[in-house]
């Protein structure tokens, strides 16, 4: 997916287990400019997971590590009830953005 | 003993949901006073197992092994007669949750809910008119007493127990006797307020809910009945936008009995379970309540 300025491609999945999963989740996220394809590192990001139909985020705030190579690890991602769960990405800092994957689990 | 009293603790909008996060999000006349009672107040006790959902394109799936949740209620309630026609009650929610998953082992957590203050006026009592129903309107305004999912503690949110909105709901209720048995419909529309949610605005539709109910005098301090609910939601909005497909839809039914104990006592309980069936981005429950009031002429 494209970051909301379409400056950044962003790639993501789940490391923890197979798939997404009602509890904890660990997730990678891989970065990239779009101009150049190339991995962007030094980016501060933060995360909210966020339910928008039932309008409630989680009890946990994720914390993000840089991993080099364009890679970021989000631990602590708690998603406590079925359903689909925005994982509400924002990059701060000289350039700041916004991305919204999403993820539905059981 | 009025059947029509069945109606009031199970056919009014779900005030727990299955998921704590909306714990308290509805309440309408959770405790109805008979023609002839001035005050009342009881206690209501529920628990309910979670064993699926409604995915956001209304397919039904069971919920994987290793996780399990069970949800528990106990509101406190009281109803006070106002004027000839109208009531006024307060209901005060306590909840707790259970819950499991295979990641984050079980947890355990509660507190209170979002409390609720309810009012019905019978502009007509069932079969006061030879030819029409009677009618009532009803009100409620549900605080964000509880405490939101954001604020709990547990990673789970088994401690969380309220919206973290307010909640004003307005109602008509109609209901006719045929001989013993009892007819009961009810719409309720709900709106809830705006809230941040770590700097997200959001906002849910407003509810709508209806009901349906039939009851059975069996004798004179017996009664029995069958309620479904029907709850509707659209499109939640977030900053400012519609969300697609995040509209919410559950069908709820329920069997209650109420014995009268005495002239001051009743005893009401039964069973409510959500079929898997007209659902959309809902957590599905099976579950009993018991409860016990004391009336005051």
């Amino acid at each position: 997916m494209l970051s909301e300025s379409g400056a950044l491609s962003i790639a993501w999945k789940c490391v923890s287990q197979d798939a997404p999963a009602r509890g904890l989740n660990r997730f990678e996220l891989s970065i990239a400019s779009t101009e150049s394809e190339a991995p962007v590192d030094g980016l501060a990001l933060s995360m909210v997971p966020f339910m928008p139909a039932m309008g409630h985020g989680s009890s946990t705030v994720p914390e993000i590590t840089a991993l080099g190579g364009g890679k970021y690890e989000a631990d602590d991602v708690v998603l406590s009830m079925p359903g689909v769960w925005e994982l509400r990405i924002a990059i701060t800092g000289e350039e700041p953005d916004y991305a919204v994957p999403r993820v539905e689990i059981d | 003993m009025s059947a029509a009293l069945l109606f009031a603790t199970f056919g009014h909008s779900e005030q727990a949901r299955a998921q704590a996060c909306c714990a308290g999000a509805s309440a309408i006349t959770p405790a109805r006073l008979e023609l002839h009672e001035r005050f009342l107040f009881g206690v209501e006790l529920r628990a309910a197992s979670m064993f699926g959902s409604f995915d956001s394109d209304a397919e039904f799936r069971e919920s994987p092994p290793g996780a399990a949740q069970w949800d528990f209620e106990q509101n406190v309630f009281g109803s006070l007669r106002l004027f000839r026609r109208g009531q006024l009650g307060v209901l005060v929610p306590v909840l707790e949750s259970w819950r499991r998953t295979d990641t984050t082992g079980s947890e355990f957590g509660g507190g209170l809910g979002d409390v609720n203050v309810n009012a019905r006026y019978d502009f007509i009592y069932g079969n006061e008119l030879r030819y029409a129903p009677g009618v009532a309107l009803l009100f409620g305004v549900t605080a964000p007493t509880g405490r939101a999912p954001e604020a709990a503690e547990e990673p789970l949110g088994s401690d969380a127990t309220g919206l973290g909105a307010w909640q004003l709901s307005a109602g008509l209720a109609l209901e006719r006797a045929f001989g013993d048995f009892l007819l009961s419909a009810a719409g309720i529309f709900s709106q809830r307020t705006a809230r941040d949610v770590r700097g997200i605005e959001s906002e849910l539709s407003p509810e709508l809910s209806g009901l349906l109910g039939v009851a059975y005098t069996v004798r004179d301090d017996v009664s029995v009945a069958a309620v479904g609910t029907y709850t509707y939601e659209g499109n939640a909005m977030v900053e400012d936008e519609e969300v697609p497909n995040t509209a919410r839809r559950k069908l709820r039914v329920a069997a209650v009995a109420s014995v009268s104990i005495q002239d001051e006592w009743r005893l009401q309980g039964g069973f409510f379970g959500d079929p898997p069936a007209l659902g959309q981005n809902e957590v599905l429950s099976l579950g009993g309540s018991l409860t016990i009031i004391r009336s005051f002429l």
